[in-house]
Order: structure tokens, then C-alpha cells, then sequence
């Protein structure tokens, strides 16, 4: 059994069928990333996995059927495209929040916190308001936020949509260490081929409500409707200019 | 126009609002006005020194701070439930429709359902919960100001609670609570440390200018409330309106005292929201 097992997951909206029976499993330490248009039911699909939806179909995590459960009790994490920092709370309460709500010793935060600050470069912020950071900064205190509670699996919901080329590839990089470093299970999605490519152990593309999972990147690049094949002849037929 | 937009503010809303303050210093201190004999402190020696001034000014900050307070916490009570509801067309109707009601109304309204053989004495003796209509506990004219607080906070909280639904939506609060749900917060947990939070930050200005307007409401006290000690615009009223020549003077006093109280309310809130502005949102 894996890890992470969806069974046969079915979702409508009125009498919008968007979700249709949506069955996958995903083992330990993997991230799986699941490429799709944007309205494929990416987001309806997280939302379900992680408990803020209800849904039609079963989610198994470790075994444990958590289709009943509460948000707070599934011990998954969702991450947004847009970083939602608590704007009232400063870097490094974002962070704690998590700790706080298990009511860990005073000793324990701080030097939990204080830890991941500096692993993630912002020791410097950590009394700095929401307001005052990049892009880029805030998407990695929302990373610190989500990873300082050590989440049975990560749900990421395109959370490096909104930045530009540059920090999104730092911070690609900097997941995939995090990633590897804390052995994190999670799903990825996004409509983003290279971003899926870069960031999946395992690759998925989801259309019309149905998810094909792939057995290897071949197989992936393969299928036309990835478009991955397209991109490669584009970059095939490319020509640099000569001066 | 827009050099022009500052000066035409200042020529007609505060030019006559400081000049009228100027003429009421200047009539407390004897300078102008039928009583006018040249500089004298007695006026304000007088006003400084009687009991009931002093009276009205505390009775009228705690109505103030009691009913914002306990509205306040109505409101954001209310919010958590009516929330899910609040999208709906007939329930935003619903929610503004309290809000149409001049408070002279209300305090009539009040008056017919609190007043000693008003709609709820006469629930209680159908009841039999009291043994005549007039059994029930006094809730108008009161020494305890409830009839007041109780009519200010009905008009009160449904506008907080607009306020808090509009700043709700505003702050992203929905999305935000879902994620705090998957870093581990029970609903409890989300509204004590994050929706409530969030909504008293953004909103304390209003909270605060609206302690303002109830420190000077007039309609509501003048017919539910008692007249001594009368809260401070019923005060006023009182020395404004008398036939004694020599009470003029004092209204101006408490005039210019309650000004004074609400521009250094109004500093020390200004100071306060631009600082929690630099620091927080």
C-alpha cells in the first residue's frame, strides 16, 4: 500500500461534473507533480485531499482513512499560489504559529524557529511584518510556516505562480533541497511543464476531471497532450543569433 | 483644483467648526456675550468644581466604552455564525436594514418594549414571570443607564458587524483560515488568534471614532436616560436651554472640555492607527 492513496474521488459543482473518479497513490519521500490547464480540477482535487472540500471517494494516508476528518486533523498542509502570511503577525510568528497551536514550550519555539530562519536566509527579518518582505521572501516563510510542523504531506497549489523567472527558479531549488534534506512527501501541481518536470519524482497530468499518472518522464513526454514533445522540437528548431 | 480641494475643506468644514470653539472659549471666559464683563476664570472655576459635570463627562465615556466594548464582541460573535449567511441577498437586506433607523426612532422603540408597562412587562406578567406590568425592573430612566446601552448597542452592533463582514472579505480572511486549519487550528483556535485579531487591527479607527460619536450621542440619552446625572450632550443641552442667563456660560465651558476631550482622543488615535499602520498591516 502507498503512502498516499486516493480512491475513485468525484466532485461537482452544481451539475458541473469536475472531479471524475480521480484514483492514484503516491509512496513516501516522492513528490508527485500533476500538470494541468488551469480549471482542470487541480486546485478542487487539493482542496479535497487536504479536507476543505468535501468530496465523493476516499483518502487514505498511512493507512488511515482521513476522508472524515477535519482540516486540522489530517496533518496535511496546503500551500496557496498567494504566500497568506498572518498580516498581523510578524516573520517569525508566521512561523510559530504551528507551535504555538500545540502549545510547545517557549524554549522549544524559539529555537525551532530560530533554526529554520536561518536555514531558509532570513534570520535577519524575523521581526519584520509581511508587508515589508519580497516575493520571494514571504514564499519561503510561507515554506518555514508549513514545514516547521512537519506535515504528514504537502499539498502545493502553484505557490510559485506569482513570482518572476528568477526567484521562482530559487526557490524551485530551494524546495527540492528541503524536499530531499526532510524526506517530505508531497503533490505538486501546476501548469507549468518545466516546473512539473523539475519538480516531480513522479508525473501527473490532469484533464476534464480524469489524472493520468506516468511511469517514467519517457512515457510523460510521450503523451502529445503533455506538450512536452512540442517544447522539445521548439527548443530543437532554435536558433541562436549569430553575430 | 487640487490646490483649491484643502482650502475649500478648510474654508467650510473646519473655519466654522473653529470659530464656533474660539466663540465658546471666549463666552466661557467672559470675553463675549450678553454676560460679558471682561476676563474672568469664574466660569470655569464653577463648572471645574461642580460634581455633575464631572458626572456627566464619566457617565458618558463608560456608556461610550461599555456599549463599543460589549457591541464589539456581539459583533464578532455574530460574524462567526452569520458569515456562511452573509452572501446571500436577503440576509446583506437584513443586515443593513438596522442601520436605516434614526436613533430617535430607536429610543422610541426601546421606550414601547422597555418601559415599565411596555411590550416585555407585559410578556413577563403573560407569563406570570412578575406579578403586575409594573413589577417589571426598571430599564428606562434607569441609574444603571441600561435603557441607553441597551437601545445604543442596538444600533451599535449591526453596523460593527457590516464592518467586520466587508473586512472579513478585505483581509482574505476565508483563505486564510483555511490555511491556519491545516497548520493545525480548530476553528476555535482561528477565530482567537487570527479572524478576530485581524478584524480589531483593521477596524480599531472606526471602533475608536465610533466611542467618539456615542461619547457625544444625544437622542437616545435624552429619552432613556436620567437627567441627573445626564450624560454630557444632555448636560449641555440643559445649560444651553435653561432660562437661568448664568448656566450659559457653563455649557460653553463644558462645550469647549468636551471638544478638547475629543481632539486629544482623536491625536492620541491618529498617532496610534499610524503607528499600527507603519508596524502591522
Amino acid at each position: 500500500m502507498d503512502f498516499l492513496d486516493i480512491k475513485n474521488i468525484q466532485k461537482s459543482f452544481g451539475g458541473a461534473r469536475v472531479l471524475n473518479g480521480i484514483t492514484f497513490g503516491l509512496a513516501e519521500h516522492q513528490t508527485l507533480a500533476i500538470l494541468g490547464r488551469s480549471g482542470c480540477g487541480k486546485t478542487t482535487l487539493l482542496k479535497i485531499i487536504a479536507g476543505l472540500l468535501d468530496g465523493d471517494g476516499q483518502v487514505l494516508l498511512q493507512e488511515q482513512d482521513i476522508s472524515a476528518l477535519p482540516p486540522q486533523q489530517r496533518g496535511i498542509v496546503y500551500l496557496y499560489q498567494e504566500t497568506l502570511l498572518f498580516p498581523h503577525l510578524n516573520v517569525f510568528e508566521n512561523i510559530a504559529f504551528g507551535l504555538r497551536l500545540r502549545a510547545l514550550p517557549e524554549a522549544e519555539i524559539q529555537s525551532r524557529v530560530g533554526a529554520l530562519l536561518e536555514s531558509l536566509g532570513l534570520a535577519g527579518h524575523a521581526r519584520s511584518m509581511p508587508t515589508a518582505l519580497s516575493g520571494g521572501q514571504k514564499q519561503r516563510v510561507s515554506f518555514g510556516r508549513a514545514l516547521i510542523v512537519e506535515p504528514r504531506l504537502l499539498l502545493l497549489d502553484e505557490p510559485f505562480g506569482a513570482l518572476d523567472t528568477e526567484t521562482r527558479g530559487a526557490m524551485q531549488t530551494l524546495f527540492k533541497n528541503i524536499a530531499a534534506r526532510q524526506g517530505i512527501t508531497s503533490v505538486f501541481v501546476t501548469h507549468d511543464l518545466k516546473e512539473a518536470v523539475l519538480m516531480g519524482d513522479r508525473l501527473g497530468y490532469m484533464e476534464s476531471g480524469l489524472l493520468h499518472i506516468y511511469d517514467s518522464l519517457d512515457a510523460f513526454a510521450a503523451d502529445e497532450k503533455t506538450g512536452m514533445r512540442q517544447e522539445i522540437e521548439f527548443w530543437k528548431k532554435f536558433k541562436p543569433f549569430q553575430s | 483644483m487640487k490646490r483649491l480641494a484643502p482650502v475649500l475643506f478648510l474654508c467650510f468644514a473646519v473655519a466654522p467648526l473653529a470659530a464656533g470653539l474660539v466663540y465658546a472659549l471666549l463666552y466661557s471666559l467672559g470675553l463675549v456675550g450678553a454676560l460679558s464683563s471682561g476676563f474672568t476664570p469664574v466660569y470655569w472655576q464653577k463648572t471645574l468644581t461642580d460634581g455633575s459635570f464631572w458626572a456627566s463627562l464619566g457617565l458618558s465615556a463608560a456608556v461610550a466604552t461599555v456599549v463599543v466594548l460589549l457591541s464589539t464582541a456581539l459583533a464578532l460573535l455574530l460574524l462567526v455564525w452569520l458569515r456562511p449567511l452573509a452572501e446571500r441577498p436577503r440576509t446583506r437586506f437584513l443586515l443593513h436594514f438596522p442601520l436605516a433607523i434614526p436613533p430617535i426612532i430607536a429610543a422610541f422603540v426601546s421606550f414601547q418594549w422597555l418601559g415599565s408597562s411596555g411590550m416585555l412587562a407585559r410578556i413577563a406578567y403573560l407569563f406570570g414571570w412578575i406579578a403586575h406590568p409594573d413589577a417589571f425592573p426598571p430599564l428606562i430612566n434607569d441609574p444603571f443607564y441600561l435603557g441607553v446601552g441597551l437601545t445604543s448597542m442596538l444600533l451599535t452592533f449591526p453596523f460593527l458587524l457590516l464592518l467586520f463582514l466587508n473586512h472579513y472579505q478585505a483581509a482574505n480572511l476565508l483563505q486564510l483560515s483555511q490555511l491556519a486549519s491545516t497548520l493545525g487550528a480548530s476553528p476555535a483556535h482561528i477565530n482567537l488568534r487570527l479572524v478576530w485579531p485581524v478584524l480589531l487591527r483593521r477596524t480599531m479607527p472606526t471602533l475608536l471614532l465610533y466611542g467618539v460619536f456615542l461619547f457625544g450621542a444625544y437622542e437616545v440619552p435624552l429619552l432613556l436616560g436620567r437627567q441627573n446625572p445626564a450624560m454630557l450632550s444632555v448636560f449641555i443641552s440643559q445649560k444651553f436651554s435653561k432660562f437661568n442667563l448664568a448656566d450659559l456660560p457653563v455649557a460653553y465651558v463644558a462645550t469647549v472640555v468636551y471638544a478638547l476631550v475629543v481632539v486629544v482622543f482623536t491625536a492620541v488615535f491618529l498617532q496610534l492607527n499610524k503607528s499600527t499602520r507603519q508596524t502591522h498591516l
